[in-house]
């Protein structure tokens, strides 16, 4: 099973998110949660073969983009999403032209929009 | 021949006159025969007179018929004899014709007296008339004169013989008839004698006359002729012009005059025969061409049309060269062609004509190349001439360029100075030094200064002007700059804050600002010359002096700090430099400035004590002092440094201290206490330090910075107490402190804790108070569109952070709900269809939720799409688009655009949203049928669209909630409330404005403006 299913990783600072996106995407991949960008790079050590990173943009220490371009670096080969209950603010928009991120989602989440996503990169 | 005879006749065939005759030799030819004849008849007749008295006188006395002699006859004989004699002697004496008369008529009255007086025999007497007429037919050869004397005579013996016959008729006894008969034979006899003698005498005297008359002629034809020929010869000998004559062929001189031959050098007329033009020519002629060449086209040319006249250059047989001006004609002599000329010497008049070429040429150089204008006007301001310098001055290409500008009408010169310079120069006849300011081709002035004279013709007349022009206008720019410059120098001078002087080469004072005298309490006339150095201190005077002395006359700047003791006896120090005003290499004086220095010296003074002070108190003072630079190496230490750790300040200073005075353990906290003074911080420690003996000591030290004018800190400086005695009371103190220390440590943490926490609220408040207290000023300032700005602006903040709050919750309640909904598909199926209603009112709800929050966020959004040029008709042709189905058949839309072209910045996408917003409003305020007028004004700076409708329209009570977000009429659900405040934030932020104006039941009306060209 563990092989078969790709592994995601999603950061949030709202434990009940993570929890409802484990429950909710758990069947399809393999998620992984963290409850900051701090942790979220520690999994992502952890768990090297960790292929898409979605996160919380407005999060307590690191913001969701500061993560991602930690992670970015050590992890080029990861696809990192933002998932944010702002709209688009220049600091995504920024991102999103630097192709620091693929694609950010609106909360509240739309599941099929994410999944066909991170589908549409396997 | 005729001429030969007529010559020779006079000399030849004159015969010779008897020597009693010489009175004749003058006479003519006949004249002289004729004198001959009667002479030698003259003695004849004598002669045979004589005898023929003789003879009768014989016979008288002999015959006997005679009674002796007969006196009458005899004595008519003598009478007639001694009459010859007579003649014989007036001949001789030159009376020919009285002698040659007096004969004849004697002889015939001798005859007639002999016949009357005769007694002889009839017949004897009659017959003696034929000595009558043999006597008359003498006559042609004694008349010399007049042939009508021969009529005369014929006429008178006719009369005699008549009154002859008639007185002696009885005597005679012949009959009547025979009388007539014999005087009318013996008269026609005579006539006839007559007649023959007298046409003789005519014909002989006629040819005579013709003979000499042809004589006469020829002798004066040939007088004439040999008078013209010597004639000739003598003018050709003697004419001043020289004249030479050659052939035509051969070129040779055949004649030549003395004053050919003395222009021409020769030595003589031999000499100068047979040479040729050659020979008295110059190789070459002024063209250039070989005299020979030359020579032969002129001659060709005299040849051919007759003569020619030309000049030639010469050279005689010495070499000297000579001008002539040669007259060549062609003439022909006995058939044979030549050559004749004459020259005229015209070596002066070429001579004087090449210096005059010569000086003009120097002339023309001088005016052609002469740097100053040289020109020729007339009064009415014509240019007769003008040197390239003028054309060049006025900057024009050529003197026909020059020569189209009329003086007088076009603007030459400025101010109208040529009426100025015209009525000086007509009065004076000259200006002098004459300034004028002229304009160039290309309309530049400048400044000209010009002599010149008026040239007259004898009556005065002016016939023009001729000067000389200099372009002065660097001159005078340069004058007016040093004008300006030496004004601009009094002005500083005047104004100046330092003293400023000036002095001659020799170093006398020539002038001071007043500056200058007021610092060293000197006037202007006392300052002059040596005077300065009277206000000079007395201590400095020397110096100064001796300063001054061996600076002046070099070319290089001195400077000195010297006193003045004004008059009221305040000191001023001032510092005085001086430099060479250097003319063309050559000091002309110097200038210079004094500065008040007084103020500095009196610091510097302070400095001086204040740092002796100080050394002295540090020296003496009982803490070891050390002073280091940023680099820790040491600057000073003083004398309790040396007594405590046993260095010399000179084995320390300038080495990094703590590497000799500290253990490596120390190193660092030495380093950081340093590096603080670097923030200028002050610091208290502790340090063990090792002295040159090797003990070590504990010394607390006061670290502080130095800091220098600037600001800056420059090292630092500590002043250490020795405190090992202490150290060591202070360890057994230290054991009993710990525990009590401990709890106070504790405590204090504490303390500072809620301390911190007060502080960041107490901060925090404060923070807030400034927003609010900013928020309330900027309210009370602005208008109600502004209030409701602002209010929109606040709200943005709020609603983003507002709408990041909801989303989450949203997205627990969607989360929730899809794990829900999972959950039930996959264990409760039974349950779906009881539980899907309610799943579907959730979904609902969040849908609902999130889109309130969405358009919240447009309060916060300022999206950075950038600004497009708009069509403002398009957008609400596209807005109509979206309504086409609640519109069909219910409103009638009336569009009534602006023709005028616009141009709008502006955001399309959120213009669109505007638009929508209010078009959604007119659409949804009609319920049943209405209108909606859609009319749009362009200005310069706006653009107005007027939105109307016809539906339900806005009661008083609402209109000023319309723009509040969440105020809508509309049921719920159908509505957010946010449409006209989002609408609004739009116009705000495109810098529009949006009016309405409503009455219930008739409609609305929107008025939006927005401006063109920019956002």
């Amino acid at each position: 099973m563990m092989d078969e299913k790709i592994t995601i990783l999603y950061v949030d600072d709202e434990s009940v998110n993570l929890k409802l996106f484990e429950i909710n995407f758990k069947k399809k991949f393999n998620v992984l949660t963290a409850e900051s960008g701090a942790e979220g790079l520690e999994q992502l050590k952890v768990n090297p073969h960790t292929i898409v990173v979605i996160s919380d943009m407005k999060m307590p220490g690191m913001n969701g983009i500061d993560f991602i371009r930690l992670a970015k670096k050590d992890f080029p080969h990861i696809r990192f999403f933002i998932l944010t209950g702002f709209d688009i603010t220049e600091e995504i928009a920024d991102a999103l032209n630097e192709r620091l991120i693929h694609k950010y989602f609106r909360k509240p989440f739309n599941m099929k929009e994410i999944e066909d996503s991170i589908l549409e990169f396997l | 021949m005729g001429i030969q005879a007529g010559e020779k006749g006079d000399t030849t065939y004159r015969f010779k006159l008897p020597k009693v005759l010489s009175y004749y030799n003058k006479s003519d030819y006949t004249t002289q025969q004729k004198a001959r004849f009667i002479f030698y008849l003259c003695i004849a007749a004598i002669v045979g007179l004589f005898f023929l008295i003789l003879s009768t006188s014989y016979v008288q006395i002999h015959s006997a018929e005679y009674d002796g002699i007969y006196f009458p006859v005899i004595l008519a004989e003598i009478i007639v004899l001694i009459l010859f004699i007579g003649c014989l002697f007036l001949l001789v004496k030159g009376y020919y014709n009285i002698s040659s008369h007096l004969f004849i008529s004697s002889a015939i009255l001798c005859v007639w007296i002999v016949m009357w007086v005769d007694h002889g025999e009839i017949v004897s007497r009659l017959d003696t008339i034929v000595i009558i007429l043999a006597l008359l037919n003498m006559a042609p050869l004694f008349i010399t004169k007049y042939k009508s004397t021969i009529l005369i005579y014929i006429l008178a013996n006719v009369t005699i013989l008549i009154v002859f016959i008639l007185i002696l008729k009885d005597q005679i006894k012949l009959p009547n008839s025979s009388i007539v008969d014999y005087i009318i034979d013996t008269s026609a006899a005579m006539i006839f004698t007559g007649i023959v003698g007298y046409n003789i005498f005519r014909i002989n005297k006629e040819s005579l006359e013709k003979v000499e008359f042809d004589n006469k002629e020829r002798k004066k034809a040939e007088e004439a002729l040999k008078h013209s020929e010597m004639f000739r010869r003598r003018v050709f000998d003697s004419s001043e012009i020289p004249i030479v004559v050659m052939e035509s062929t051969s070129f040779k001189y055949i004649d030549i005059n003395p004053a050919a031959v003395k222009m021409y050098g020769f030595p003589s007329h031999e000499a100068s025969l047979g040479k040729t033009p050659l020979d008295v020519s110059a190789p070459v002629q002024y063209d250039g061409t070989l005299s020979s060449e030359k020579a032969v086209s002129y001659i060709e040319k005299a040849l051919k049309e007759g003569s020619v006249t030309f000049e030639w250059l010469h050279q005689r047989p010495d070499g000297e060269f000579w001008d002539a001006e040669v007259h060549l004609l062609s003439f022909k002599s006995d058939e044979e062609t030549l050559l004749q000329f004459s020259l005229i010497d015209i070596t002066e008049r070429k001579k004087i004509e090449s210096e005059l070429r010569e000086s003009e040429l120097r002339y023309r150089t001088l005016f052609e190349n002469a740097q100053t204008g040289i020109y020729q006007t007339t009064p009415e301001g014509k240019i007769l001439q003008s040197n390239p310098a003028i054309i060049k001055m006025l900057g024009f290409d050529s003197l026909e360029e020059l020569n189209k500008r009329d003086l007088k009408t076009e603007k030459v010169f400025v101010k109208s100075t040529r009426n100025n310079f015209i009525e000086i120069i007509e009065k004076q006849g000259f200006v002098k030094d004459f300034e004028a300011e002229w304009k160039k081709k290309n309309d530049e002035t400048i400044i000209i200064r010009e002599n010149a004279r008026a040239v007259r013709d004898a009556e005065g007349k002016t016939l023009y002007y001729e000067g000389f022009v200099e372009n002065i206008t660097e001159r005078k720019q340069a004058e007016k700059a040093l004008k300006e410059s030496q004004q601009l120098f009094q002005a500083l001078a005047q104004v100046s804050p330092v003293g400023i002087f000036r002095t001659n080469a020799d170093g006398y004072t020539t002038y001071v600002n007043p500056k200058w005298m007021e610092l060293s309490g000197l006037t202007f006339e006392e300052a002059i010359g040596d005077g300065w150095l009277t206000a000079v201190h007395p201590e400095d005077k020397e110096m100064l002096r001796d300063n001054w002395k061996s600076h002046s006359g070099k070319s290089e700047k001195s400077t000195a700090e010297y006193r003045f003791i004004k008059p009221d006896g305040s000191i001023v120090w001032v510092l005085g430099n001086a430099e060479p005003e250097i003319v063309d290499n050559k000091i002309k004086g110097y200038i210079g400035t004094i500065t008040d220095i007084t103020e500095r010296k009196l610091a510097e003074k302070e400095l001086k004590e204040s740092e002796e002070k100080y050394r002295t108190l540090m020296e003496s003072m009982n803490e070891v002092v050390i002073m280091a630079d940023n680099d820790h190496r040491v600057k000073y230490v003083n004398k309790k440094f040396t007594e405590k750790l046993g260095y010399a300040p000179e084995e320390i200073i300038g080495k990094i201290g703590y590497k000799i005075l500290h253990d490596t353990e120390d190193y660092k906290v030495i380093e950081k206490a340093n590096s603080e003074r670097l923030n200028k911080k002050v610091s208290y420690y502790e340090v063990v330090f090792i002295a040159k003996d090797g003990r070590r000591l504990d010394f607390l030290v006061n670290g502080a910075p130095v800091i220098d004018t600037e600001g800056k800190s420059i090292g630092s400086i500590g002043t250490m107490v020795d405190i090992t005695e202490k150290k060591i009371i202070e360890k057994e103190l230290e054991k009993h402190r710990n525990h009590l220390e401990f709890l106070v440590k504790d405590r204090t943490e504490e303390l500072a804790t809620s301390n911190e926490e007060l502080l960041s609220t107490n901060e925090e408040l404060h923070n807030q108070r400034e927003e609010l207290e900013t928020v309330l000023k900027n309210l009370q300032n602005t208008q109600k569109q502004l209030v409701q700005a602002e209010k929109m602006a606040s709200l943005g903040v709020l609603a983003s952070g507002v709408a990041h709050e909801i989303n989450n919750p949203l997205n627990f309640i969607k989360g929730g709900i899809f794990g829900l909904e999972q959950y039930f598909d996959e264990n409760l199926k039974e349950h779906k269809n009881e539980v899907s209603p309610l799943i579907e009112g959730i979904n609902i709800g969040v849908e609902r939720a999130a889109n309130i929050v969405t358009s919240l966020n447009h309060y916060s959004r300022r999206d950075d799409s950038k600004l497009i040029e708009c069509d403002i008709h398009s957008i609400i042709d596209n807005c109509l688009v979206m309504f086409r189905n609640q519109i069909i058949n219910r409103i009638d839309i009336k569009k009534n655009y602006s023709p005028k072209m616009h141009s709008l910045y502006g955001n399309e996408g959120k213009l669109h949203q505007a638009m929508l917003n209010i078009l959604s409003n007119a659409v949804q305020a009609i319920d049943n049928k209405g209108i909606i007028n859609i009319k749009t004004t362009v200005s310069k700076q706006k653009i107005t669209i007027l939105v109307s409708d016809t539906g339900c329209g806005i009661s008083a009570e609402n209109m000023p909630k319309i723009f509040d977000p969440f105020f809508t009429t509309k049921e719920a659900g159908k509505g957010t409330g946010l449409g006209l405040s989002i609408t609004f934030n739009i116009l705000e932020e495109h810098n529009g404005t949006i009016e309405f104006e409503s009455s219930v039941g008739h409609g609305s009306t929107v008025k939006i403006t927005l401006p063109l060209n920019k956002i």
